[in-house]
């Protein structure tokens, strides 16, 4: 059976005030029963109230954001550090790159042994002569890595900077 | 939002926590309860919910409309990381430590009303709990709160005709599942094995 629009008529806040709704309810025992559950349940919401948190809420939400700005400081440091690890290491793999694809194969593969070799034996005049034996374009690449990297920490620096002093301009 | 609480507002904007703190104090209660109500009756999960809700708005403080309530806006907040945590986590988890606390009887009261009420919270959060999170929390919103139709669907980030169904379908759910569970009860009159009354 098809108990609308008896039944949302039942959850308005005066069903008592709706004469059709108070006539269906003296043929239907269905809707009856829905109007009676549907008030136990208000009843007992009611009576449920509002709870309230353990004393010192307040002090230990202070508490915590103390330690959630730690936190916080940790994973930017953290994000900071891998950041610059990973642009190294694409700088340098893309440095290399870069030689290998100007050089001759069998040039690379002789570079590649002589240098795992090198440090292998950790030689101190090997090294230097390794340093000898690489192409004027590493330096240069190598160079050019280390002054935009230079760059981008200053940047970062100076941005952080820029963040405190704001920060502390906020405040007074 | 009463004169000091304006203050505060504003000094927290500029960086004062503990003007924030002493928002913290003023709106912990209701925070906590939508909290303690959407996370089935663990205080645990209520605190942690609460003191969530409250660091969330202190990162986004800045984006706080001031046309808005401030309590809805937390209310908000609150609502929607409930309603996220009830989505991750789907079975209701209660701790031991609560489910004691729930049992067993303070000196001080009288251990029947106790009881009774500890049977009630016991009820009233299997009710909440067979609702889906979203309507459970419309359902507190308009019975703890008060909240109109309208102020429901702003906090939820609902339409009003959505709200308007999910109230409609969850009160119909409760009050079948209030039918159910009274149906399996026995009668309270009755002890085990008296015979039935003829």
């Amino acid at each position: 059976m098809n108990h609308q629009p008896f039944e949302t008529w039942l959850f308005e806040e005066s069903p008592q005030d709706n004469p059709a709704l108070q006539e269906h309810l003296q043929t239907c025992p269905t809707c009856q029963q829905t109007q009676q559950n549907w008030q136990a349940v208000r009843q007992q919401m009611q009576n449920a109230g509002q709870v309230a948190p353990r004393p010192g809420f307040s002090a230990r939400w202070k508490a915590g954001l103390e330690q959630r700005r730690l936190q916080a400081r940790q994973r930017r440091q953290v994000l900071i550090a891998s950041l610059v690890m990973t642009t190294l290491l694409i700088t340098s793999l893309a440095a290399f790159g870069l030689w290998a694809a100007f050089s001759a194969p069998a040039g690379v593969l002789v570079f590649l042994t002589r240098s795992l070799t090198t440090l292998l034996t950790l030689n101190p005049r090997d090294t230097l002569q390794w340093f000898n034996t690489l192409p004027p374009a590493v330096p240069l690449l190598f160079s050019l890595g280390l002054v935009s990297w230079l760059i981008l920490l200053g940047l970062l620096g100076f941005n952080t900077l820029r963040r405190i002093t704001r920060q502390g301009d906020e405040r007074l | 939002m009463n004169p000091s609480e304006s203050l505060w507002l504003k000094q927290a904007l500029q960086g004062d926590d503990d003007a924030f703190a002493a928002l913290v104090e003023a709106y912990q209660r209701p925070v906590y309860n939508l909290c303690y109500r959407m996370l089935g009756n663990s205080e645990q999960e209520a605190e942690d919910a609460a003191q969530e809700t409250f660091w969330r708005a202190y990162q986004a403080l800045r984006r706080y409309d001031p046309q808005r309530s401030f309590v809805t806006w937390l209310l908000s907040i609150a609502a929607h990381y409930c309603i996220d945590q009830q989505r991750r986590r789907r079975i209701p988890l209660t701790s031991i430590d609560d489910l004691l606390e729930e049992t067993l009887p303070c000196p001080a009261s009288n251990p029947e009303t106790l009881t009774g009420q500890a049977q009630e919270a016991e009820a009233l959060r299997n009710l909440l709990q067979d609702l889906s999170p979203t309507d459970r929390a419309a359902v507190i919103l308009r019975y703890w709160y008060d909240f109109s139709e309208e102020e429901i669907a702003r906090t939820l980030s609902l339409s009003v005709s959505a709200v308007k169904s999910r109230l409609h379908r969850a009160r119909l759910t409760l009050a079948q599942r209030w039918q159910a569970t009274h149906s399996q009860t026995p009668l309270v009159g009755r002890r085990q094995h008296e015979s039935p009354a003829f």
